[in-house]
């Protein structure tokens, strides 16, 4: 086996050099084949590469099951008992235990996704429409797995305070999973719609609902009052409770559902939202004169100032560190202008949320180096220095 | 330093409310730039010389905003695309669609407006030439079967050449379904059935918008077809149309491309309907879509119903500038979907 690898070094010190464009189609090659072996450790050394390209996850059926609540999953370490929040360790306990009980069906659905990835949003739409509400009557009647304290880490007493109001929310999957994707008057129909079916179950369920609702719409003063009007109406504070935890949560780590290690289109939407977010509560607030929200805002949008600021320089950066030895394939030329435009979304978020020198700097940085790249051919280049800087700039930039 | 104009700065070009064209040639030829405040912007021939371009609701719903070429640095930055464009568009003597259409293959060949135009205009080019040779051999054809099988001479030869330039892209022969503008035309027949159900959909704001496309599509069509009937009527007899060639050539070129002229800005139009962009609302897309039909002129024998033109709301006039942050939505992103427009409508039907 050693001498197998060993041979495979040169493939692999090639592959190192090869384009995004052709690594993904490796992957997808790789991911094939039925026996995985000395092609697993011909890619090992690319996985950091690879996690940043993000080539389109497989859809598994645990991956089906919670993709309505997503943005509600965080690594277990973040989490806590009053976080409106889904720890990472409970989905693989909680997708068998899901598979256990639903048995041949759970088999026809697996079977259905097998070769699909979680782009094939139509397919998940359609497959999750018969899943997530069988799911949540399944999981709601069912106790602790066996496997949970020694999987998820936590009492067995941990598992209804957590599985009920996620069960509230998967049985609302497909209007969940849809409404980032609907005009703007039916997502706040639709919202309205989720929030009272929350509130009817009480504070932990209304604000996970919230929590979700605020990370996907942009209105986030309309969400908070349709919270809390709709725990008023059933005679209950549970929405001040509720609101006060979803923000609570949300702005103490404003970061912590942002990709880290992303491709940069995926970034820069997930800090826009966040920024807009944060100008919708920082409103609220300063309307509703609490000057500790306003506090908590500020400390959270300098948080998110940072991570962009982060985010921006390390696009920057692989935008330039393209592998030296070959000439730029066309995919490859394609993959850097996407990167590019990005780049320039989030400059123009960066420089809302702080000062805009640094952001300019490295875009002239950027282009400056990008224009003497000879890997890349003479008119790639400048369209590349143009998306960045612009057209006059460009050109003044051009070497002789 | 600011690196690059989000927002240009206005030069106040010359507008006009309720503006209809009395010629196709006062509307002027729709070129697709690539700079987003030129979107829709059609360029013609100024009465006092040089060019001029004509500017979609540059002053608010329903105008038209005329600006001299040489000024348009003052209204924003244009892209390098444009720049290079702009020098090969006003060096024409003779502006028509087909002419700008070339120009604009020629500029789109060398890179600049991304690889996806410039494959587009390679193969555009490579199609053009294949028509042009078809519709020689067929005027050649023709002009044996009126001349008893005779070798025609130089000056036929050379003016059946000419004429296979115009009647190329009308598709003579067995090309008259597959040519540039009977697909072209096909190509915009179908808008109302291609048009995404988002834009179609519903009752209420926007259907009026919807309507009055849907129906400058069909006038367009109906003009077109009889036009391109009429272009292939006159390639029927190859003698008769050599003897009009020969003393009318201005005339008889008008009467062949008079489709071009119909169509032109179309096939541009239908990309834009196909490929709207999810992250521009159905508000903002309605409106540009209404903004940027070209009107039919006088000379067409109709006029176009217009659409309504509500006044845009800030939030959307700054979504089609590319100047709203929250949408995602920059300039650079606006060229990117222009470079995408122009590579489809070299190609029309794909």
């Amino acid at each position: 086996m050693i001498q197998a690898v060993a041979d495979l070094n040169p493939l692999r010190r090639e592959l190192l050099s090869v384009g995004d464009a052709r690594l993904r189609r490796v992957v997808r090659v790789v991911d094939a084949l039925p026996e995985r072996g000395a092609a697993d450790a011909l890619i090992a050394p690319l996985r950091p590469r690879l996690a940043r390209l993000r080539p389109p996850r497989a859809l598994s059926l645990t991956r089906l099951l919670f993709a309505p609540v997503e943005s509600l999953i965080v690594p277990a370490a973040v989490w806590s008992p009053k976080s409106p929040a889904i720890p990472r360790p409970l989905l693989r306990v909680l997708g068998q235990d899901v598979r256990t009980a639903l048995a041949a069906e759970a088999d026809a659905l697996q079977a259905r996704v097998a070769s699909a990835t979680m782009a094939d949003t139509a397919l998940l739409a359609e497959c999750g429409a018969t899943l997530w509400p069988r799911a949540a009557e399944l999981l709601r009647s069912r106790p602790a797995p066996a496997d949970w304290s020694a999987t998820t880490g936590l009492p067995d007493a941990a598992h209804p305070a957590i599985v009920r109001p996620l069960c509230v929310l998967l049985a609302e999957g497909s209007m969940l999973y849809r409404i980032a994707t609907v005009p703007p008057a039916a997502a706040m129909a639709d919202a309205e719609q989720l929030l009272r079916i929350a509130a009817a179950d009480g504070a932990p369920a209304l604000a996970m609902m919230l929590t979700l609702l605020l990370r996907r719409l942009p209105r986030a003063q309309r969400l908070i009052q349709l919270a809390e009007g709709a725990a008023a109406a059933r005679g209950s504070d549970a929405g001040v409770v509720a609101t006060q935890r979803a923000l609570d949560y949300l702005l103490g780590d404003i970061t912590a559902a942002l990709p880290t290690d992303a491709a940069l289109p995926h970034a820069e939407e997930g800090i826009r939202r966040a920024a807009r977010l944060l100008e919708h509560l920082q409103a609220a607030a300063n309307a509703a004169q609490r000057s500790a929200r306003v506090a908590q805002v500020r400390a959270a949008r300098e948080q998110l100032a940072e991570h962009c600021r982060d985010q921006f320089t390390a696009g920057a950066e692989r935008l330039t560190a393209a592998p030296p030895n070959a000439a730029a394939e066309p995919e490859e030329v394609a993959t850097l202008e996407d990167t590019a435009r990005a780049l320039r979304r989030l400059d123009v978020v960066g420089r809302r949320l702080s000062e805009a020198a640094p952001y300019e700097r490295t875009l002239r940085a950027t282009a400056a180096r990008l224009l003497t790249n000879q890997r890349l051919a003479v008119t790639d280049r400048l369209r590349l220095a143009e998306i960045l800087v612009g057209p006059e700039a460009a050109l003044a930039m051009l070497p002789d | 330093m600011e690196l690059d104009a989000a927002a240009p700065t206005l030069a106040v070009p010359r507008s006009i409310q309720g503006w209809q064209p009395l010629a196709f040639r006062d509307r002027g030829v729709v070129v697709p730039f690539t700079t987003p405040a030129l979107t829709g912007a059609r360029l013609r021939a100024a009465e006092r010389g040089g060019f001029e371009l004509v500017l979609p609701e540059v002053a608010g719903p329903g105008s038209v905003g005329i600006l001299a070429w040489e000024r348009v640095g003052t209204l924003c930055s244009l892209t390098l695309f444009d720049r290079r464009l702009g020098a090969r568009l006003t060096a024409l003597t003779r502006l028509t669609p087909a002419a700008v259409r070339h120009a604009v293959c020629a500029e789109a060949a060398e890179g600049l407006a991304g690889p996806e135009a410039q494959e587009a205009a390679l193969a555009a080019r490579e199609a053009a030439a294949a028509e042009i040779e078809q519709a020689r051999a067929d005027l050649l054809v023709e002009w044996r079967a009126g001349a008893d099988g005779a070798a025609p001479p130089q000056a036929v030869l050379s003016a059946l050449a000419d004429l296979a330039v115009l009647l190329g892209p009308v598709g003579v022969g067995a090309a008259a379904a597959t040519a540039r503008l009977p697909r072209a035309l096909a190509l915009v027949a179908a808008l109302p059935d291609q048009m995404p159900e988002r834009l179609r959909a519903g009752q209420g704001a926007g259907a009026a918008e919807v309507a009055a496309i849907v129906g400058a599509a069909g006038q367009v069509s109906t003009a077109a077809t009889a036009a391109l009937a009429a272009a292939r009527a006159l390639a029927k007899d190859a003698a008769p149309l050599l003897r009009r060639w020969t003393a009318a050539p201005g005339e008889t070129a008008d009467a062949i491309g008079r489709a071009e002229w119909l169509l032109d800005g179309w096939p541009w139009l239908c990309r834009l309907v196909a490929g709207a962009d999810g992250r521009i609302s159905r508000t903002a897309l309605l409106a540009e879509l209404a903004a940027l039909m070209p009107p039919l002129p006088r000379e067409a024998g109709g006029s176009m119903p217009a659409p309504p033109r509500p006044e845009l709301a800030p939030s959307v006039r700054d979504l089609l500038r590319g100047a709203d942050w929250r949408s995602g939505v920059t300039p650079q992103d606006l060229i990117a979907r222009n470079e995408r427009l122009l590579a489809g409508a070299l190609l029309p039907a794909g």
